[in-house]
């Protein structure tokens, strides 16, 4: 699991005020936005026409993180701070420790999809301290750790906002992104006052992890943690009367075919690419139409929240812009090496 | 006049021009997955950007030119910060002679700083005065096809910075309203996959003021005729272009951004053959010279002489000091360009349109549906100053058959301009899988000869298959009360899957029901979007009001996307019949632009007399 940095949670324990709060919170929203590329680059590289089940189930993981950046942003916001996304450090390097983490701890690189990097990266990043078990899963390590999950870091949060009380929540109300046309008013709404950053951070960790009972968060939907479990498995969790815990990993399969994967190179460098190439250019392209996504978000929640239409168009520009650009050969001296181009999340202000 | 009275920017560099190519041909408008012809980039996504644009040159005040120096060289020119690419979109499949850039932001940014020091929002406008302008190296790029884009910078911002930057704060210092002109030369465009070039060109621009009372997509001013350089065969045509003299009659600038004919891909301009000693600009003696007509070495009061190899750096813009003399006689007597030649003597290349006078239509691309009524603005000057009480004649090109309901004639007012109201009927879809017809309108001062009485281009400066007024008219649709997705959507969506299908291999087959559904929110985004908005759908924005209502209504009444709990084991997408990377190089690509612009020319210089009536027709 993502191993979070005991000195965070400490902090958050302490802190008397809202500017005690707002770096922290800065550190979660850049952690929750910063599994989206690593995620996102696995689902990428799932070839047209196949492995879509897949490329879904990424997808709507990629979603919620979304969503759990703009809850954070809402909290930040809401304590009077100002979420800074439009940054060239907003986005951590990869491969390596999420923000927030031990220096020590999982190392996130972006690379293409395999069972493998589901099952050595990404459920790492979503497990849960005390992961449920089900039929056909595996036992969870028995060892409880030594360190801090990111459920922790977020009730810790959660409990000390309520101490501190309303009055700590002193941010514009007219910054809150409430956007009922891509997320329902349950999931993303405006944090006035303790109890709703209560609801929005259980609803992070929920969405995450699950509660301590159920895979299923409160919406109904099956926590991220427990669907790579699926996919690595290769079958969907479903409800399951004749399971102890009501669930179990017999639901519809999820097909996994190797050869529907594009070859990507491992932690793209855009200056690993030839200047002079397609793929070069491709890259370019999709780092121009990601910092338009930065400056985007960073409009609505800098109190623009109609913008988010637009983010959303930029969003799905980048999804196109990413799905073309895997499909190029890395070329070099004019011969293909074998490896594809892998998408770059950097910052980049100009295109080429 | 805009961007040639007052001060302006230059700058150079390329652009992106992604554009999908499915939709150029009407059979792929009905068969499935594509057409037996998917073009040079079936999987385009009509993106349009600027690439590595960079500041090069300009004018603070007449005569006054940015210095080596200066700071503004080295500023950047960049597209949308904050939300999605611009989209390069054709009117029709029948119609790809004025290709129009929707939803373009452009600004002007300080890299060291990433401050906008100047930001505006690109008017949609069509590309004119396309013509084959490269006339060498086209194996390179495959593309000889150049054209520019002149529009106008609206809602325009200057940031803080720009006071540091004389130029851009003399622009400020000038507008009086949020608006600028703007002009984009393209040329150089690569079909092939060469390094990194495929779907790029490259780009000159300027931006310069735009003053209340001109037309919004092209510069009134003194227009210059195609010609050509005297010589021996090939030919070395010269574009069109515009020249304006300022207010205080000082100076002479003239455009020749998309008239200098270039070598290659990069615009090098051509060498002057031997038989030219240098290239001028001047007015001519009287209004019978002709163009290729030679004169005597003093023959013309010169202006000035256009140094090719400076084109780059200016845009193609040149400005001269005009004496008093030179401009009382520009005021009534055609200006040229000429070809001096070893001897001193002149051949006039290019002349002014006959008698001074210039007719254009503003706003010339429409999109019409049945019983609807667009207006467009006709602005007519003789030699640059408004004409007032002129007839403008106009004809359907579909004549007594036409859809388009247009007035035979109109007459300008005293400020030069006229409105001519286009009302489209019912086509009652002539064109099967490809809905409504696309229709023009031929305008001139002129009229030709009896019996035919049509609009006379002849010496009008412009080209009579191209400067038209063209509209799509849509068929009559009647929007169903509970839309059906079988009887009603999935046609209109499945088409737009053929056309588009970029979405359909990566994203969503949208003639599939079960795929669409996740996607109901973006859909709904996309299709609310104004016809201006980047992320409008479908891109190609060929689709009518009504139909896009019946897929807006059935859209607002389908069930909310399943949760992944609920999501179904699997989600199709078009099959990846269409390369991403088609094997495109080593020949030049004939498509409609290509042989348009070789129409364009040939029309231009075909001998005296001959018919310049005809619309295009490639």
């Amino acid at each position: 699991m993502l191993r979070i940095d005991r000195a965070a949670i400490e902090a958050v324990d302490s802190a008397t005020s809202a500017e005690d709060l707002v770096e922290l919170v800065q550190e979660a929203m850049r952690l929750e936005f910063a599994t989206i590329p690593p995620y996102l680059t696995a689902m990428l590289s799932l070839k047209p026409g196949q492995n879509r089940d897949i490329w879904w189930a990424i997808h709507d993981v990629v979603v919620d993180e979304m969503l759990h950046l703009l809850i954070g942003c809402n909290l930040l916001n809401a304590l009077g701070g100002r979420p800074v996304l439009d940054d060239s450090k907003f986005v951590p390097k990869y491969p390596g420790t999420l923000p927030l983490g031990i220096a020590s701890g999982l190392e996130v690189g972006l690379e293409k999809f395999s069972l493998a990097l589901v099952e050595r990266v990404f459920m790492e990043i979503e497990e849960p301290e005390q992961p449920l078990t089900f039929p056909g899963l595996r036992a969870a390590a028995a060892d409880l750790p030594d360190f801090s999950t990111i459920g922790e870091f977020y009730r810790t949060l959660s409990r000390t906002i309520v101490e501190l009380g309303d009055p700590v929540l002193v941010g514009n109300p007219a910054r809150q992104v409430v956007a009922p046309r891509w997320f329902p008013a349950a999931r993303l709404f405006a944090i006035t006052d303790a109890a709703s950053a209560a609801r929005a951070l259980a609803l992070i960790t929920e969405e995450g992890e699950g509660t301590s009972l159920s895979p299923v968060d409160p919406d109904g939907d099956i926590a991220h943690y427990y669907r790579f479990v699926a996919i690595r498995k290769g079958r969907r969790l479903v409800r399951d009367d004749a399971a102890p815990q009501g669930f179990s990993f017999t639901g519809a399969p999820y097909h996994f075919d190797e050869a529907g994967v594009w070859p990507l190179t491992p932690n793209q460098r855009h200056a690993n690419l030839e200047r002079n190439t397609e793929a070069w250019r491709r890259v370019q392209q999709f780092r121009v139409t990601f910092t338009r996504l930065l400056k985007s978000l960073q409009r609505v929640v800098d109190g623009d929240p109609e913008h988010l239409d637009a983010a959303m168009g930029v969003m799905f520009e980048l999804k196109l812009a990413g799905q073309v650009l895997v499909a190029y050969p890395v070329v070099s001296a004019g011969v293909e090496t074998g490896p594809h181009a892998g998408p770059v999340f950097e910052y980049a202000l100009a295109n080429e | 006049m805009s961007y040639l009275i007052g001060p302006r920017i230059v700058f150079r560099g390329r652009f992106l021009g992604d554009v999908p190519t499915a939709n150029n041909v009407r059979a792929a408008f009905e068969q499935y997955p594509q057409g037996p012809d998917p073009g040079w980039n079936p999987a385009g996504s009509g993106c349009f950007d600027f690439l590595d644009c960079h500041v090069r040159g300009g004018e603070r005040s007449p005569g006054e030119p940015v210095g080596e120096r200066a700071p503004e060289l080295g500023l950047v020119v960049l597209g949308a910060a904050d939300r999605s690419s611009a989209k390069l979109v054709d009117l029709d499949p029948d119609w790809q002679n004025s290709s129009e850039i929707w939803g373009l932001s452009v600004r002007i940014v300080d890299p060291a700083t990433a401050e906008a020091l100047l930001s505006g929002s690109f008017r949609a406008a069509a590309f004119r005065d396309v013509w084959r302008r490269q006339l060498r190296g086209v194996k390179v790029n495959g593309m000889p096809v150049t054209a520019s884009f002149t529009s106008v910078l609206d809602d325009v911002v200057f940031g803080p910075g720009c006071a540091a930057y004389p130029v851009l704060d003399a622009l400020r210092q000038t507008i009086t309203v949020p608006r600028l002109s703007i002009v984009l030369n393209v040329f150089g465009f690569f079909y092939n996959h060469d390094e990194d070039c495929f779907a790029t060109g490259s780009l000159t621009g300027c931006i310069g003021p735009w003053h209340a009372g001109e037309p919004l997509t092209f510069v009134t001013g003194r227009r210059l005729d195609l010609g050509q350089l005297p010589g021996p065969p090939p030919t070395v045509p010269l574009g069109r272009s515009v020249a304006a003299v300022d207010p205080t009659a000082s100076r002479l600038v003239i455009d020749l951004g998309n008239a200098y004919p270039i070598e290659d891909h990069t615009g090098t301009p051509v060498r002057l053959p031997p038989t030219v000693a240098a290239l001028e600009v001047g007015v001519l003696p009287s209004e019978a010279v002709a163009a290729g007509a030679s004169l005597p070495a003093d023959g013309a009061r010169i202006v000035g002489e256009v140094q090719l190899e400076q084109t780059l750096r200016q845009a193609g813009i040149f400005s001269f000091p005009l004496q008093a003399a030179d401009a009382a006689a520009a005021r009534q007597r055609p200006l040229a360009l000429l070809a001096r030649l070893p001897d001193g003597r002149r051949v006039v290349v290019c002349r002014e349109t006959r008698d001074g006078l210039y007719v254009r239509a503003d706003q010339f691309v429409h999109r019409l549906d049945a019983g609807v009524t667009a207006t467009t603005t006709l602005y007519a000057v003789r030699r640059g100053q408004p004409a007032g009480r002129l007839t403008i004649h106009l004809a359907p090109g579909a004549g007594k058959g036409s859809v388009l309901a247009v007035p035979s004639q109109v007459q300008t007012g005293t400020d030069g301009t006229a409105t001519v109201s286009l009302t489209g009927a019912d086509p009652r879809n002539p064109r099967g899988a490809v809905d409504g017809a696309v229709e023009t309108v031929t305008y001139s001062s002129r009229l030709t000869r009896p019996p035919r009485q049509l609009p006379d281009y002849a010496d009008t400066g412009l080209d009579p298959g191209v400067d038209v007024l063209v509209a799509h008219v849509r068929d009559a649709f009647s929007i169903p009360k509970d839309p059906d997705w079988a009887r009603d959507v999935q046609p209109l969506l499945a088409q737009y899957a053929r056309l588009y299908p970029i979405m359909g291999q990566h994203l969503v087959d949208l003639g599939d029901l079960e795929a669409i559904r996740p996607w109901r929110a973006a859909m709904l985004l996309a299709m609310t979007r104004d016809i201006t908005d980047p992320n409008h759908m479908p891109v190609t924005r060929d689709l009518s009001g009504p139909k896009r209502a019946t897929i807006l209504r059935w859209l607002e009444q389908l069930s909310a996307e399943p949760t992944a709990m609920s999501r179904p084991a699997s989600r199709p997408v078009l099959p990846t019949a269409i390369a991403v990377t088609p094997a495109v190089s080593g020949l030049p690509h004939r498509d409609a632009k290509t042989e348009l612009a070789d129409a364009v020319v040939r029309r231009a210089l075909r001998p005296e007399g001959a018919d310049r009536t005809a619309t295009n027709k490639g």
